[in-house]
């Protein structure tokens, strides 16, 4: 064993979080190391102390042995260390090699043919045979993952940190990637690996550390270790549990005749502008008066799959019926009609206009009802009073209605939209990520007011990454992966494990 | 040591403060440039000043000059309501002059002002409009930046304009000065009471009163409000934001093509060259200044009117070249985009650690 990298008791806080708790960590010389964890474990938070975008709170490192202080990502460049971004760096419409020599020292006059010439013997040597006078925009997202890796390497990074670098790529690419790690790893390089992708980990990786709400759970050697026992240590074992609990306190009303069908999916298929599939072969059905949860780890597709129920978006195959009608053209002012309600993930970016007052808010997806206007003039006083009253009835914690939204919390705001989208005559709510962010009692507030909708016999979808979350809340699970669906079951045969398998793109 | 601090809210009065503050700043800088040139200011400022708002002269050419500024200032702040940038009302006001000289040397013969008046106005809107709706087309449908094709267009409208009077509307007995010939007496917008101040500025005030309203209170203002905040909730509301961007933009032109309007049948009565002294551009700043508030707006173009009538008198009281003008209007934009610095941020001391 030759350790590179060492981390001692490396610590960091933000406001109300310890992201990293006392972090122990070693990295040896031509090693990859793999880290596991669920979203919010602390992963991205470790990685960025590692490459100096962050400054811990307090702890060590030692590099080959001697204490190394980064500040900035210059110095971890300095020291050898490199970070490929899962979110490129690139500037799209320069070259290759401008985009790979940019921040590094170079003379006055650009030794393009030199630079060219180095480009070509590290892609030779590594796998990552590129042409270096190709305008980036013009590659692919797995060759603009191999100018990422150039971009490191040509620095002379010695460890290379990736931050879940499989999750734009293609099966293929994948397995290009994988053997362009193996020969780095043989030439004495050292890798940080991040994933959630279990089967990737456990055939890529000489060591597994799992990371839990910011603490080491446990390292594992290459072959000691299983994906089930993974898994359990990613989520917690008694997550289930607590789950029984507090469903049975919540759950308000019988189960209801689950007869009607709203909204239903047929071998839909979603493509992105660049030509690869963002949802394929989606068969999805919700009824009335159920609450139907869809997990997936962040980034699988529920982003898109939202867009095309709410009318954002049309499909590019398949079909999409709302209330037994097929939506042909997409439009979202026409589903809102029919009784479609969405509680959008980013709440700041979609759900609110941040400098209209709160009651002005409340109008947002239902400008025309005529509650609000006649003829085209909006009836102040009544926007002012429906504003009121909703907050009143939802809680809204506001000095006054007359307030710019932007300035309640995340809390408060998420209770005016989900306050807005149930106070029109509804048929579906699309809930994504509805408590995300929240503390207990807004969340608490927010899912009983959910369950209360699926008593009144809504269909609702719950988009969420906390399995905990969809176990409480769901009658009917659906699990995305990679855009699409790969396991469906009703709730009384939901196994939280079998559930995070299904997540991370491992057949159970 | 001071350090700035995020403002959680502006209030009214500080808005008020660092506004006026800004304007006094503008008024000491250059009172440093009038003595580098000669001219004494604590002299020069009292006797401009009492030129400008005392003397029967120098009021009436404030309201005239104001009016074409509120117009073009309005059209361009209507546009920013979207967070769209038109820098096209130098060219809406020429072309909203060119419909108008158009109908005026047609039909004002023919007709009293009774029926005049009104064509000229919706005539010189709906052509306004309709010019606006080439870069409002392209940036609504084809994604054209309309900071780029609203500038080309001004030279396109500029050297139409140039192209009539030197040829088909050239008046013979000018001899060769490019001019049409003078309109109708049916075509001249009639003056308040005994001034010389015409009706274009009461029109300019109520038009930006109309604005605020259709913002405030109707449905299309409303989701206008919601577009220029966050285009992203608009989408995700099922607003029709490429209608409502085109929308806009051609309201835009069409405002500012009435300052073209105003121009050619309240003051010259006929269309001549360069019978614009950079009003369209200058109305960018008039908008700027205001922050893009419609109501806003008559303030400002007011306080350029005072700098444009300043500055004129400057140069004929102390023989100045009208660069000057043009050095105070540009130190009047750095002192008041300046301080907005101040309108999010306060200093505060900073305390030791």
């Amino acid at each position: 064993m030759n350790p590179v990298l060492e981390l001692q008791k490396i610590h960091k806080e933000f406001p109300g979080i310890v992201a990293n708790d006392r972090i122990d960590l070693t990295l040896n010389r031509g090693e990859i190391h793999t880290i596991l964890g669920e979203n919010g474990a602390g992963k991205s938070t470790l990685m960025n102390i590692i490459s100096g975008l962050y400054i811990p709170d307090s702890g060590s490192m030692l590099l080959e042995g001697k204490p190394l202080y980064i500040k900035n990502p210059a110095q971890a460049i300095a020291n050898g260390v490199g970070m490929v971004h899962q979110h490129f760096m690139l500037i799209p419409n320069h070259s290759v090699s401008e985009n790979i020599i940019l921040g590094t020292p170079q003379s006055f006059r650009l030794q393009k043919s030199k630079v060219r010439q180095q480009i070509k013997e590290l892609g030779i040597r590594y796998g990552l045979e590129l042409n270096p006078d190709l305008r980036v925009q013009d590659l692919s997202v797995g060759e603009q993952q191999k100018v990422e890796i150039l971009k490191v390497l040509f620095r002379g990074a010695k460890i290379l940190i990736l931050d879940e670098p499989t999750a734009v790529l293609t099966p293929q690419e994948s397995e290009a990637l994988y053997k362009i790690l193996y020969q780095m790893k043989k030439d004495g390089h050292s890798i940080l690996f991040i994933s959630h992708k279990m089967r990737e980990v456990i055939e890529l990786s000489d060591r597994i550390t799992v990371l839990r709400h910011g603490k080491i759970k446990a390292t594992r050697n290459r072959g000691e270790t299983n994906s089930s026992e993974l898994a359990n240590l990613m989520m917690g074992e008694s997550t289930i549990q607590t789950a029984e609990i507090k469903t049975k306190a919540l759950k308000v009303s019988p189960d209801q005749c689950q007869n009607t069908t709203i909204v239903r999916l047929k071998n839909a298929g979603l493509r992105h502008e660049l030509g690869h599939w963002l949802l394929q072969n989606i068969n999805l059905e919700i009824r009335a008066g159920q609450i139907v949860g869809l997990a997936g780890v962040a980034g699988s597709g529920q982003a898109s799959l939202a867009e095309v129920l709410v009318g954002l978006r049309g499909l590019d195959t398949g079909e999409y019926e709302f209330a037994g009608e097929e939506q042909k053209v997409a439009s979202v002012s026409k589903l809102i009609h029919k009784g479609v309600g969405y509680i959008p993930e980013d709440r700041k970016r979609y759900g609110i206009a941040p400098h209209l007052e709160v009651a002005e808010n409340f109008l947002l997806r239902d400008l025309h009802n005529h509650r609000f206007q006649s003829r085209g003039w909006l009836q102040r006083d009544k926007v002012i009073a429906f504003g009121k009253e909703r907050m009143r009835s939802f809680d809204v914690r506001a000095a006054s209605e007359k307030i710019p939204i932007g300035q309640l919390s995340g809390g408060n705001m998420q209770k005016v939209i989900l306050a807005r989208e149930t106070s029109r005559p509804l048929k579906f709510l699309l809930a994504a990520q509805p408590v995300r962010g929240l503390d207990f009692h807004a969340s608490a507030f927010l899912q009983n007011k959910l369950l209360q909708a699926r008593a009144d016999g809504l269909a609702i979808l719950l988009i969420s990454e906390d399995l905990e979350e969809l176990l409480l809340m769901s009658d009917y699970l659906y699990v995305i992966c990679r855009g699409s669906i790969v396991g469906e079951m009703p709730k009384e045969e939901a196994e939280i494990e079998k559930i995070g398998l299904l997540m991370t793109g491992e057949r159970a | 040591m001071f350090e700035l601090e995020r403002r959680l809210e502006t209030p009214l009065s500080v808005q008020v403060v660092v506004t006026v503050g800004s304007i006094v700043l503008a008024l000491i800088l250059g009172s440093v440039l009038l003595a580098v040139v000669g001219v004494d200011p604590i002299e020069a400022y009292p006797s401009v000043g009492a030129l400008m708002f005392f003397d029967q002269w120098g009021w009436q050419d404030l309201f005239l000059k104001m009016t074409p500024l509120l117009l073009t200032g309005l059209g361009v702040a209507i546009a920013a309501q979207l967070n769209l940038w038109n820098i096209g009302a130098e060219g809406q006001l020429y072309l909203g002059a060119i419909a108008t000289t158009w109908l005026a040397l047609e039909y004002s013969e023919a007709l009293d002002a009774h029926f005049m008046l009104p064509i000229l106005l919706i005539g010189t809107f709906v052509a306004g409009g309709m010019w606006a709706a080439i870069p409002a087309g392209l940036r609504s449908w084809f994604g054209v930046n309309e900071i780029i094709t609203t500038l080309l267009l001004n030279y396109v409208a500029i050297s139409l304009a140039d192209y009539l009077l030197y040829g088909a509307w050239r008046d013979p007995s000018t001899l060769n000065f490019p001019m049409t010939r003078s309109f109708g007496e049916s075509s001249f917008l009639p003056m308040i009471g005994s001034t010389t101040v015409h009706w274009g500025l009461p029109l300019g005030i109520i038009l930006a009163f109309l604005t605020w309203v259709l913002l405030k209170s109707t449905t299309i203002g409303f989701q206008i409000r919601v577009a220029g905040d966050n285009l992203s909730a608009a989408d995700y509301a099922g607003f029709n934001t490429k209608n409502l961007l085109f929308i806009v933009l051609v309201l835009s032109g069409a405002v500012a093509a009435l300052a073209g309007m105003t121009e050619v049948a309240g003051v010259h009565h006929r269309l001549q060259q360069n019978f614009s002294i950079n009003y369209g551009y200058t109305g960018i700043i008039v908008s700027r200044l205001a922050r893009n508030h419609p109501i806003g707006v008559i303030g400002t173009a007011f306080l350029l009117a005072v700098i444009f009538v300043g500055g004129e008198l400057l140069q004929v009281e102390y023989q100045l070249p009208i660069a000057v003008i043009y050095l105070f209007e540009g130190l009047l934009l750095f002192t008041v985009i300046g301080s907005e610095l101040f309108l999010s941020y306060r200093l505060r001391r900073r305390v030791a650690v």
